[in-house]
């Protein structure tokens, strides 16, 4: 299955959302799976306690964030969640803050087995002006028109 | 060839956008490289069997134990190849000039 399938079969997708702080949206993220039911309500504490031992490793670059903890961290199906918020949060990096756009990953198992998903992912943050429509994205419809486009490349 | 290894939190996420992002720019320079990637618990054991680059986020480097033969590069961007495409060039530069053709 490919992110879009992924994301859009799931209705793991919530655009132009609203957090006041990471952790709020972390949860969006994760609150979407849970209710997809891909993964068990520990993830999400797995991930605030990874960032708050190790920083938030899981920032890929500026704006954009990809929360995501170990498979054992309570992953049920490898899934993906997206969410863009309307006011971006503060992560703490101040290299990549303020972040407005996370794609949380639930990864069920080996590498190679994700790796697939993890090329859509980089692809679709690949290009700013991708990332620009990500942003300005408020329906189910803009978004699949922007995944239509990146097939059409 | 040199061997690179990304490091990440659990081996699954980000370290398999900087193996991806990093392979691309290798190849595209013609540096013969081995790409690994994996989990932070994990790297002590690869780095211990020999790794010459080693990437991860800059706020993971600290967590990184890398000996003198191993180059350790915190990445700020991981995306971002006009930040990690000079530092990787520069440590092959000095390190493995023999790879640069």
């Amino acid at each position: 299955m490919n992110l879009k399938e992924h994301l859009l079969a799931r209705e793991a997708v919530k655009l132009q959302a609203s957090a006041t702080d990471w952790k709020e949206a972390v949860k969006i993220g994760t609150d979407l799976l849970e209710a997809a039911g891909t993964i068990t309500p520990q993830y999400y504490k797995e991930i605030i306690m990874s960032v708050e031992e190790l920083g938030p490793y899981f920032l890929l670059a500026p704006g954009m964030a990809m929360p995501h903890a170990r498979p054992e961290g309570g992953v049920l199906e490898t899934s993906f969640a997206l969410v863009t918020l309307k006011e971006p949060v503060n992560f703490g990096d101040p290299d990549n803050d303020p972040i407005d756009i996370l794609i949380t990953l639930a990864a069920k198992d080996a590498a190679t087995q994700n790796e697939e998903a993890i090329v859509q992912v980089v692809t679709l943050l690949d290009e700013e002006e991708t990332v620009e429509k990500l942003r300005k994205a408020k329906t189910m419809e803009d978004l699949k028109k922007i995944f239509a486009e990146l097939e059409n490349e | 060839m040199i061997k690179v290894l990304a490091v990440c939190g659990n081996g699954m996420g980000t370290s398999l956008v900087i193996k991806m992002k990093v392979k691309k720019f290798l190849d595209a320079n013609n540096i013969k490289a081995e790409m690994m990637s994996c989990a932070l618990a994990e790297a002590k054991g690869y780095i211990s069997q020999g790794i010459d680059i080693v990437l991860c986020s800059h706020n993971l480097a600290k967590n990184v134990d890398a000996p003198e033969r191993t180059t350790l590069l915190g990445l700020k961007n991981l995306m971002d190849e006009k930040e990690f495409g000079p530092l990787i060039l520069e440590t092959v530069k000095a390190r493995f000039p023999d790879e640069l053709s």
